[in-house]
C-alpha cells in the first residue's frame, strides 16, 4: 500500500549565487499527505516548481510513479497545481476555468460539462459556474482553483501556500476541506507552507527545508515532540531549551543545568557528556508558591511576564537563569499568577537535542 | 444611511470651514473652463449649417477625409506590427541588448514627431543619401507612401510601450497554470495570452490612431499634394483665414479622439483584466524557443537600426554645409540657429514656463481629486484628462478663436502660447501626480492632521515633499513635449514669438535643410539633457516613458 509515488534524489537549483535547493532527497508515498515547511528563501517553493517542471533542476532525479519526470514539458507531467494567487483565468467563467485542463485534454463537450458540474457540487460551487472569478470571494476563488486542479485527476496535487491569501478563520475552514477532499480521494499531494500550525494539522508527513535542504522528515507528531535540531525546535511551535552536563547515568539520566538537576528517566546518555535539552511550554506544570517542592524536577521561578490568551495563559518565568515559556491550559484562578512560583518538569517530556 | 444630497450638503459644509482649500479649488475650476471648455466650445459653435454642408459636398474636404482615415489605418497597422515584435522580444523573448532597443524606442518619443518626416526626406528626397547618393535615383518620397514610412517611425515607440504594459500585466502564473492543467506551449498563448492582452491591444492600436490622425508636422513636410484634415485645416486659417471651416475640419478630427477617450473612461477600463491578481510570484514568464528568439531579435535590431539612421542624418545633416551637394563639416549651421534668430530660445523660455504651470497645476489638481471630496470632483478628473483627446490644431485654432477678442484678449501674447503648451501636457502631469499619491498611505496625511496641521499646511509640509519627484517628472515631461510641440502653437506665434518646431517646418519647407537639421539637433539635444537631468534628480523613480 505504502509504494513510493514521489521520488525526488539529489534535486539541486542554484539562482546565480544563490543555491535555492541544495541537495534534496524525498521520497512521498502512495496517496500520502506531505507539507514542506520552511522560512520564506527555504527552498520549499522552488522545490514545488521543479517537480511541477516550471524550472530545470541543476541537478538531481525526479520521479513520479518509477518514471523519470525531469525532461517532461510541465503541460505533460500532469501534476496540476493551486498557486498562492490562485492564478484563475479572469477572462474566464468559473466554470471555464474548472473545465480548462479537460479541454486541453480533448475530452468531449457532454463528458466536461457533466465533470465541472459533479466536480463544482462537490467543492461546494454548484451554482457558480457562470460568474466570473472576481465576483467570487477569496474562499470561493480557493475552491475553483482547488477544482480546476482536482478535475484533470493528477498524478500528484501540488498546493502552493494556497491559504496565504485567505483570512485567519477561512484558512481554519478551508484546510480542514483540503484535508478531507485529500483523504476521499487519496490523492498523493505535497503541499508548501510556512506555517507551522498548518503543517502540523494537515499533513501526514512533514518535511521541514532550512537554506535548501531538508533538516527533518517526520509525521507531525515526530517533529513536535522529538524535533532533530535547536532550528525544527525553534520553528515547530515554541521551545524552552536548556543547557547542561550529564552527571550521573545509572540507567537513570540525570543533567545538571543552573544549579538544579533534572531527572529524566531510563535514557541512553555518556556521563559527564554537555547536553542540550527541550522542553515544550505546555509540558510544564506550574504550581502556586507554598505548594509541595517534593518530587522530581521542582524549580522555583519568578514570573517575569504573563499574558492571557482565552484558552492558555502564558508566563515568562525566570528559572535557573534561563527565561522559561510556559503555558497553562484552561487557566483556573480568575487572575493570572505573579512573582515566585513553582515550576514541575516531567522527566519523560524532556527531549534530548544534542549531546557533545 | 446619507443620501446623495445629503452628503453633498456635508461636503460643502466640510469645504466652507477650509476656505483656502476653496479658493484653490475654485482657481483650479476657473482656469480648466477657460482653458479647456471654453476653446472647445467655440470650435464647436462657431461654424454654421452652411459650412457643415460645405464640408460634405467640397471635393478637397471629402479628399482630406479619406487620407486622413487612409493613413490612419495604414500606420496603426504597421506601428502596432512593429510595435507588438518590439515589445514581445524585449518582454517575452529575453533578447540580448533590450537596454539599447529601450533606449531606441525613445528617441522618437522626445523628439519633434516631424523629425521622422525630415530625415524620410534627407535619406530618400531628391537629394537623399539613399536614393540619390547611393542608388542615383530619383526618388520622390513626398506623397502617402513617405508619409506611411514617417509615421509609422513616429508612432511605433507608442505602440510598443502600451503592449509591453499589456505584455507585463499578464501574471506569469496565468500561463503557467494553464501549461501545468495540460496546454501546450501554442494553446497557452491562444488560450491565455490573446483573450489577456486583446482590450489591452485594442486601445493601444486606438491611441495609435488617433495621434496619427491629429499629426501635422509630417503630413505638412511630407504630404506633398496628399492633404489630410490637419493640413486641410491649417491651410483654411493661414491661407484664407476660414476660421469656421477649419473649425468643421478640428471637430472631425475631434470626434473619433473623444470617442477613444470615453470608451477608454468607461468601457475598456472595465474589460481590463490586467489587475486581477496582486503579489509578485516570483515565477518568469514562458520563454519562447531559441529560434523565435534570434527571428525576432534580427527583426529589432532592424527596426532600431532604422530609427538611429534618422537621428545620424539630422546629426550629420547639421554638420554639414549644404545636404546632398557640399559634404564639407561646418559649424555655420548652429551659429545661424544659436546667434541669428531667438526660436531656440524662445522654445526653451516657454516650454520651461508651461513645465512649471504644468507641474503645479498637476500636483494640485491631483491632490485636490483624490485626497479631498467635494461635488464635482469626477468632473475635475475628467476635466484635467480631457485634453488628452483634443488633437493639436483644434486646440490652437479653439485658442484663436477663443482668446483674440475681449473679454479675454490674449492674441499675440505669449500666455496664449504658454497656456497651449501646458494645457496640452497637463493630462500626462496629472496622471504622475495620481499614481504618485496612490504610493503614499493617507494614514500619513491623517498623522500630520492629527498633530494639528490644517489641510494647507499638510500640504505643503508633506504631500509636496513626497510628491517632488513627480512635480520634476511632470516639469520635465511637460518642458520635452511643449518644445516639440507644432500643430497647436502654429497659429499661436506672432513675430518675434516664432518657437524652434514651427522654424524648422518653415526652413525645410524651403529647403534650408542644413538649418532646419541643426536646429532639430538642438531641439533633440536639449529634449535629451533634461531627460538627463531627471535622471540625476530622481534616478529611476520617475519614468516618464514606462519602457
Amino acid at each position: 500500500m505504502t509504494s513510493i509515488h514521489v521520488e525526488l534524489s539529489g534535486l539541486k537549483k542554484r539562482f546565480g549565487d544563490v543555491a535555492a535547493v541544495g541537495g534534496v532527497d524525498l521520497a512521498v508515498p502512495e496517496g500520502s499527505f506531505v507539507t514542506l515547511l520552511g522560512p520564506s528563501g527555504c527552498g520549499k517553493t522552488t522545490t514545488l516548481r521543479l517537480i511541477a517542471g516550471f524550472y530545470d533542476p541543476d541537478e538531481g532525479e525526479m520521479r513520479i510513479g518509477g518514471r523519470r519526470i525531469n525532461d517532461l514539458p510541465p503541460d505533460q507531467r500532469n501534476t496540476a497545481m493551486v498557486f498562492q494567487d490562485f492564478a484563475l483565468f479572469p477572462h474566464m467563467t468559473v466554470f471555464e476555468n474548472i473545465a480548462y485542463g479537460l479541454r486541453m485534454r480533448g475530452q468531449s463537450n457532454p463528458e466536461i460539462s457533466r465533470r465541472v458540474e459533479e466536480t463544482a457540487r462537490q467543492l461546494g460551487l454548484a451554482g457558480m459556474e457562470r460568474k466570473w472569478p472576481l465576483q467570487l470571494s477569496g474562499g470561493q476563488q480557493q475552491r475553483v482553483a482547488l477544482a480546476r486542479a482536482l478535475i484533470v485527476e493528477p498524478e500528484v496535487l501540488l498546493l502552493d501556500e494556497p491559504l496565504s491569501n485567505l483570512d485567519a478563520k477561512l484558512r481554519i475552514r478551508v484546510r480542514t476541506e483540503i484535508r478531507q477532499i485529500q483523504q476521499q480521494l487519496g490523492k498523493t499531494t505535497i503541499y508548501v507552507t510556512h506555517d507551522q500550525e498548518e503543517a502540523l494539522s494537515i499533513s501526514d508527513t512533514i518535511a521541514v527545508m532550512a537554506a535548501g535542504r531538508i533538516v527533518q522528515v517526520g509525521t507531525p507528531y515526530e517533529v513536535y515532540y522529538t524535533p532533530a535540531s535547536r532550528f525544527v525546535a525553534d520553528f515547530v511551535g515554541i521551545a524552552n531549551f536548556v543547557e547542561g552536563r550529564v552527571v550521573q547515568d545509572r540507567g537513570v539520566a540525570r543533567v545538571e543545568a543552573g544549579g538544579a538537576v533534572l531527572e529524566m528517566g531510563t535514557r541512553d546518555l555518556r556521563a559527564s557528556s554537555s547536553v542540550l535539552l527541550t522542553i515544550r511550554p505546555e509540558a510544564v506544570r506550574l504550581l502556586e508558591p507554598g505548594g509541595s517542592l517534593e518530587g522530581q524536577n521542582v524549580l522555583r521561578g519568578v514570573v517575569t511576564a504573563s499574558s492571557f490568551m482565552g484558552s492558555l495563559a502564558r508566563y515568562w518565568i525566570e528559572a535557573i537563569g534561563i527565561e522559561w515559556v510556559v503555558d497553562v491550559h484552561m487557566p483556573v484562578p480568575r487572575k493570572l499568577l505573579a512573582g515566585e512560583v513553582i515550576l514541575q518538569i516531567p522527566g519523560e517530556r524532556i527531549h534530548v537535542l544534542e549531546q557533545r | 444611511m446619507l443620501t446623495a444630497a445629503g452628503l453633498r450638503v456635508r461636503e460643502v459644509r466640510w469645504l466652507l470651514r477650509e476656505p483656502a482649500l476653496l479658493a484653490v479649488l475654485l482657481a483650479v475650476a476657473a482656469l480648466l473652463v477657460l482653458f479647456v471648455i471654453l476653446p472647445v466650445i467655440r470650435v464647436l459653435s462657431v461654424p454654421s449649417a452652411e459650412h457643415w454642408l460645405q464640408y460634405i459636398q467640397r471635393e478637397a474636404f471629402v479628399r482630406a477625409t479619406r487620407n486622413s482615415i487612409l493613413m490612419a489605418v495604414l500606420s496603426t497597422s504597421s506601428a502596432m506590427a512593429v510595435g507588438f515584435l518590439y515589445a514581445y522580444a524585449i518582454v517575452r523573448a529575453d533578447i540580448p541588448a533590450k537596454g539599447l532597443f529601450r533606449t531606441v524606442a525613445l528617441l522618437p518619443l522626445v523628439s519633434p514627431p516631424f523629425v521622422t518626416g525630415l530625415a524620410t526626406i534627407l535619406l530618400f528626397g531628391r537629394r537623399g543619401l539613399i536614393t540619390h547618393g547611393l542608388l542615383g535615383l530619383t526618388y520622390n518620397p513626398y506623397g502617402w507612401h513617405g508619409l506611411w514610412f514617417a509615421q509609422t517611425l513616429s508612432f511605433f515607440p507608442i505602440a510598443y510601450l502600451g503592449i509591453a504594459g499589456v505584455l507585463r500585466a499578464i501574471s506569469p502564473s496565468l500561463e503557467l497554470a494553464a501549461h501545468n492543467l495540460g496546454a501546450r506551449r501554442f494553446a497557452v498563448f491562444r488560450t491565455i495570452a490573446v483573450p489577456l492582452a486583446t482590450p489591452g491591444l485594442a486601445s493601444a492600436a486606438l491611441l495609435v490612431s488617433i495621434l496619427v490622425l491629429a499629426d501635422f508636422g509630417n503630413p505638412m513636410l511630407l504630404g506633398g499634394d496628399f492633404y489630410v484634415l490637419a493640413t486641410e485645416a491649417y491651410l483654411q486659417v493661414i491661407g484664407r483665414y476660414n476660421m469656421e471651416m477649419a473649425a468643421v475640419l478640428c471637430t472631425v478630427l475631434l470626434v473619433p479622439a473623444l470617442g477613444f477617450f470615453l470608451a477608454q473612461r468607461y468601457w475598456i477600463g472595465v474589460r481590463a483584466y490586467t489587475t486581477v491578481t496582486g503579489r509578485p510570484t516570483g515565477l518568469t514568464p514562458l520563454r519562447v524557443s531559441g529560434p523565435v528568439r534570434w527571428v525576432l531579435f534580427a527583426a529589432c535590431l532592424l527596426v532600431a537600426m532604422i530609427v538611429l539612421s534618422v537621428y545620424l542624418v539630422i546629426a550629420a545633416g547639421a554638420f554639414v554645409r549644404v545636404w546632398g551637394v557640399d559634404w564639407t563639416f561646418t559649424l555655420k549651421n548652429f551659429q545661424y540657429t544659436l546667434f541669428r534668430q531667438r526660436d531656440l530660445y524662445n522654445s526653451v523660455r516657454f516650454g520651461a514656463m508651461a513645465g512649471v504651470i504644468t507641474a503645479v497645476a498637476a500636483t494640485v489638481t491631483a491632490y485636490l481629486t483624490q485626497r479631498k471630496s467635494f461635488p464635482g470632483r469626477g468632473t475635475l478628473d475628467f476635466l484635467t484628462l480631457l485634453p488628452v483627446a483634443l488633437p493639436g490644431t483644434l486646440v490652437g485654432i479653439g485658442f484663436v478663436l477663443a482668446f483674440n477678442q475681449p473679454p479675454i484678449e490674449l492674441a499675440g501674447t505669449v500666455t496664449i502660447i504658454v497656456a497651449a503648451m501646458a494645457v496640452r501636457t497637463l493630462p500626462v502631469g496629472y496622471r504622475l501626480s495620481v499614481a504618485s499619491l496612490h504610493q503614499i498611505d493617507t494614514s500619513i496625511e491623517w498623522a500630520s492632521r492629527n498633530l494639528g496641521a490644517s489641510s494647507l499646511k499638510t500640504f505643503a509640509r508633506i504631500m509636496l515633499p513626497l510628491l517632488r519627484y513627480a512635480f520634476a517628472g511632470s516639469f520635465i515631461y511637460s518642458f520635452v513635449k511643449s518644445i516639440n510641440t507644432l500643430s497647436a502653437v502654429v497659429f499661436l506665434m506672432t513675430p518675434g514669438k516664432v518657437v524652434a518646431s514651427a522654424s524648422i517646418l518653415g526652413l525645410a519647407d524651403h529647403g534650408y535643410w542644413s538649418q532646419a537639421t541643426a536646429l532639430a539637433f538642438s531641439l533633440i539635444a536639449i529634449a535629451l539633457l533634461a531627460l538627463g537631468a531627471l535622471r540625476l534628480v530622481a534616478g529611476r523613480r520617475v519614468q516618464l516613458f514606462d519602457l
